[in-house]
């Protein structure tokens, strides 16, 4: 890990402000932002790990604790919502055994996120499944689609 | 720097007529013409924000309301602060934070001078139409003086703003988003910071509040009372809160005093040092000397093994008097001397000096100050032709360009250090030569990692650099005496050889000199400390000889004294005179004294080569001790007396900026003990039954005359300048049986035997350390936190080591205050120019 933060803090080091950027690349890096990365940016660049940690809690896309291989992503915005994207949230939730606390299985093969709004509005509800869009989602379509994935990830 | 002419404007704030600079916020205005508009997250400290939408008001012609934070003043513009759709709108805004509010008033601090409360009660918000949605977050307990309530946080963020921007520090920040929204440390982890306690000030709630404070009292029951700080030279005025004839509180506020509301750790927390169960309440005797002086027999009194017993204030006098009326006639009076103390009032050190002088007849007074603020105050008088100055508060921002040379300052005196950090906000430069990665070296626009206690080699060669590249200023600088030997003494000091004496590179010693010689308004600033060990005379004689050069006045060297009354001390006749024994000839050459009065202070921590010391003390015939606990000089007195402290009598301070600031007595002294100045009243009646006792305003008169015609005389006095040609001696090079350099100074939290009583400041910085760097720590595999030992050819001490990166490989920081550690039985006194730093090696344990 030391190493790809080294990489990380040589691309940013001469510009100022790039909290967001280094926090971008971290995770887009190692799937998520660990506490020693805040640690070791904020040391190294004389930003104290307050600003990080700030940022990184205000932008749902930073995700301070290790994701899944593979990430489930749930439109709830106001259109998917009506749609009733609750009951593939649900269903999703009993597939994989995720309580209302934890979005991670416990084997790490799965995520499930909540987003606001995916812009899909016209084919609501969507869950994107490793950036796979799945419009109109129905329960059955995606559950299919994370048993085939979970067979795959067996088998090999 | 030049300031260029500002525009005043005109324009009118409910009808009235108000002027204002141009570029200052609508607010700001108002608040200085007493017009009281709401705000929260305004701070006049911090960049404006607007996000607390509280002080709003209306602009005549305007479509909407404005926040008067963002809005600046214009001509002919008539602001309303009360129109109904104001006092609409700011109604929403406190039905909206009073949705998510605890409404705990009962058990918050913060009640009777809460702002929330305040305008709540003001408009009258009582009934939202809003559901009520509580945050129900734990209290954060954990650290230190600093307790921390989310619920009740209105996140106007000027705390976090606080520490961030004006404090320098960052450790708390709004956590997360929307409703969940928080202050908090990262990782939510316990705050670990400066504990500096400006954000609780800040705080317009009571979000967040002091430990000790909590459930202490109601707001409506304090009487505050303005005083000054008893620690550094800063001379800050705190204002403390008093409940019970105590102090339960001291807070900064806005306006007061040239701190304007800024306090650091010391000022916020340390006041409870007064009320220590340590202090002395009666006089003490020790028996062996009574027995030897036939004063009372040493028969059926053997059972108690305390060495002192408590007597009257009339015996232990007349004892004291006996005894240094017979050392005078059987020595001489110049075998008395006596240490005066940098803490306390210009009265009580005049009248030590006057006892001294007048009834004993003895001119050796002197004090710690010769290690510190003295030593510098010479070195400079001799190139200069005249003492130090008192340092100017706001120096650092009207320079643009700000050398701080192996100092500290944001530690040693840290809210004159804020300036720094403001003036470099600003955009001067801020150059930091240090071995020690400091809070000023972390915002420095450059910092020069030098080897310790090099700092003469590397303004030397700065001056070789000026004088080759001819930057210097010729016509101010080679009419001045001893130009011509300054030049020839650093032809040969090119940057390369400074380079290898400053552990720098060559290129940074050359564009640092350019870079200071093209600065318009330039200043170097040096702490001048006791404690410190990097720094000797010769340091202040090279940055005045560089000052010189450049056709630089005296005050382009910034030098602060280090007590609260440092000045005073020196200005009320407690300095070694030409006859006198200084502080060194009495501490550490043996047999110059045979009786010594130390007032206020504790030789055996606080200054080097504690062994010396020691042994010089145990060889005398007579030692008084007078302060306000058993420190361990006092443990070898023959008679310790009683001292009140700081804010238990009258008397003056003056501040470092040279502001003479009175001190009121507000607390009744524990027991018997008694101020000062009054014991030496007695003490002169006790020699001379002629003297009349003195009342405190005729002494006070006295003091102040003479204090006050002794700092004329520094304004006056010039002597004739000339450039003295210094070169880097250190006292003593680490060797391959002692192999690391052992730096010394104060810290943050703590200053001496004050900060040692604090229960509060104790609370954050409580054990001795020695930090050392990684690798030495790897190589040798010390792990952090185990105790090890250092020693040098003059003793030895155990603390914690502290693993950091702070200071260099090869060299270990340890503060020097801590009594359980005796790190100045190891360092090494030097007065002759040599830098006193030791030579020590670590022992693992």
């Amino acid at each position: 890990m030391e190493s790809i933060l080294k990489e990380v803090l040589l691309r940013y080091r001469s510009e100022n402000g790039s909290v967001v950027s280094i926090l971008q690349d971290t995770q887009s890096q190692l799937g998520y932002i660990p506490q020693e990365a805040i640690t070791y940016f904020a040391s190294e660049l004389n930003i104290p790990e307050s600003r990080f940690y700030g940022v990184a809690t205000f932008y749902s896309q930073f995700c301070l604790k290790p994701r899944g291989k593979n990430i489930i992503t749930a439109c709830c915005g106001t259109a998917c919502h009506v749609k009733g994207v609750d009951k593939v949230v649900n269903a999703v939730s009993r597939r994989l055994r995720l309580s209302d606390n934890d979005h991670t299985t416990s084997d790490g093969e799965f995520t499930l996120e909540k987003v606001a709004c995916l812009g899909f509005c016209s084919i609501a509800p969507v869950v994107l499944i490793n950036g796979e869009v799945f419009g109109k989602a129905a329960v059955e379509k995606v559950v299919k689609k994370i048993d085939s994935i979970a067979r795959k990830d067996d088998e090999r | 720097m030049k300031m260029k002419e500002e525009k005043i404007i005109n324009f009118m704030i409910n009808d009235m007529p108000v002027k204002a600079k141009e570029g200052t916020s609508v607010l700001r205005a108002a608040l200085d013409n007493g017009i009281y508009i709401p705000h929260f997250c305004y701070d006049k400290r911090l960049e404006v924000y607007g996000g607390c939408r509280l002080c709003l008001v209306d602009i005549k012609g305007g479509r909407k309301l404005v926040t008067s934070c963002t809005t600046a003043v214009q001509e002919g513009m008539e602001v309303y602060t009360e129109t109904p759709k104001v006092i609409s709108a700011r109604k929403t805004v406190l039905e909206l934070l009073l949705v998510h509010h605890p409404l705990d008033c009962p058990v918050c601090d913060k009640a009777g001078e809460c702002q929330l409360q305040d305008l709540a009660f003001k408009y009258g918000a009582s009934e939202g139409r809003f559901s009520a949605q509580r945050k129900k977050d734990p209290e954060r307990l954990d650290a230190p003086v600093v307790q921390r309530n989310t619920n009740r946080c209105i996140l106007c963020g000027k705390c976090v703003k606080v520490c961030y921007e004006h404090q320098g520090v960052g450790a708390i920040e709004l956590i997360g988003r929307g409703f969940k929204t928080k202050v908090s440390p990262a990782f939510e982890e316990t705050l670990n910071c400066e504990f500096c306690g400006q954000c609780i000030d800040a705080c317009p709630v009571g979000a967040l509040n002091s430990s000790y404070y909590r459930h202490v009292s109601r707001a409506w029951y304090l009487k505050d009372h303005d005083m000054p700080c008893p620690y550094c030279g800063c001379g800050c005025i705190t204002t403390l809160s008093m409940r019970d004839g105590k102090i339960v509180r001291a807070k900064g506020v806005e306006g007061k005093g040239q701190n304007d509301g800024n306090l650091c750790s010391r000022g916020r927390y340390g006041f409870d040092f007064i009320s220590s169960p340590q202090r002395l309440t009666k006089p003490l005797m020790r028996k062996d000397s009574l027995y030897s002086n036939n004063i009372v027999s040493s028969e059926g009194s053997t059972c108690n093994d305390n060495p002192f017993i408590e007597t009257s204030w009339d015996e232990a006098l007349d004892f004291i008097a006996k005894k240094m009326s017979q050392i005078a006639s059987e020595h001489g009076h110049e075998k008395i001397g006596a240490i005066g103390s940098q803490r306390c009032t210009t009265e009580d050190n005049f009248m030590l000096q006057k006892f001294i002088k007048e009834s004993i007849g003895s001119s050796n007074v002197d004090s710690a100050a010769l290690f510190g603020y003295e030593k510098a105050s010479r070195s400079f008088e001799s190139v200069f032709g005249q003492r130090l100055r008192h340092i100017s508060w706001d120096a650092p921002l009207s320079a643009d360009f700000m050398l701080v040379v192996e100092s500290d300052i944001t530690s040693l005196l840290p809210v004159w250090g804020l300036k720094f950090l403001e003036s470099k906000r600003k955009g001067s430069r801020l150059v930091v030569a240090d071995a020690k990665k400091t809070k000023l070296s972390r915002h420095s626009s450059s910092w020069l990692r030098i080897t310790p206690g090099s700092g003469t080699a590397l303004i030397n060669g700065m001056i070789n650099v000026l004088i080759r590249e001819e930057l210097y200023n010729k016509s101010a600088a080679e009419d001045v005496a001893g130009f011509i030997e300054l030049r020839s003494s650093l032809k040969e000091f090119t940057p390369d050889v400074a380079a290898k004496a400053s552990g720098v590179t060559a290129d940074e010693i050359v564009n640092l000199a350019r870079e200071y010689a093209s600065a318009k308004e330039r200043i170097i600033a040096i702490t001048a400390c006791a404690s410190e060990n990097t720094k000797s005379s010769s340091l202040f004689v090279a940055a005045a000889n560089m000052a010189m050069l450049m056709g630089d006045g005296p005050e382009s060297l910034q030098v602060p004294a280090e007590h609260s009354n440092t000045l005073s001390m020196i200005a009320s006749g407690v300095q070694a005179g030409v006859n006198g024994k200084n502080a060194y000839e009495m501490l550490y050459q043996s047999n110059t004294l045979r009786a010594l009065y130390i007032v206020g202070e504790d030789p055996l921590v606080m200054m080097p080569d504690t062994t010396a010391v020691e042994n010089n003390l145990k060889s005398l015939d007579f030692l008084v001790v007078q302060d306000i606990f058993m420190t361990d000089t006092a443990k070898m007195a023959d008679v310790v007396l009683p001292a009140a402290a700081w804010a238990e009598k009258e008397g003056h301070f003056i501040s470092a900026t040279g502001n003479v600031q009175k001190l009121e007595k507000i607390c009744s002294s524990p027991g018997e003990a008694k101020p000062d100045w009054e014991v030496f009243s007695m003490l002169i009646k006790k020699m001379d039954s002629r003297a009349g006792l003195m009342s405190f305003s005729d002494v006070s008169m006295e003091a102040q005359l003479k204090a006050s015609s002794f700092m004329a005389r520094l304004e006056r006095s010039k002597g004739r300048p000339g450039f003295i040609p210094v070169e880097l001696t250190i006292a003593e090079e680490p060797d391959s049986q002692y192999p690391f350099r052992l730096v010394t100074s104060t810290i943050l939290q703590h200053s001496g035997s004050f900060s040692m009583l604090s229960k509060n400041l104790d609370a954050i910085a409580s054990e001795p350390y020695i930090q050392i760097n990684s690798a030495d720590a790897s190589r040798l595999s010390i792990n952090p936190d185990a105790f090890i030992e250092i020693s040098s050819r003059r003793g030895s001490a155990v603390a914690k080591a502290v693993v950091s990166d702070e200071v260099p490989e090869g060299t270990l920081f340890a503060p020097v205050h801590f009594s359980s550690a005796r790190i100045n039985a190891l360092t090494y006194a030097a007065v002759d120019g040599r830098v006193p730093l030791a030579a020590v090696k670590i022992t693992k344990i």
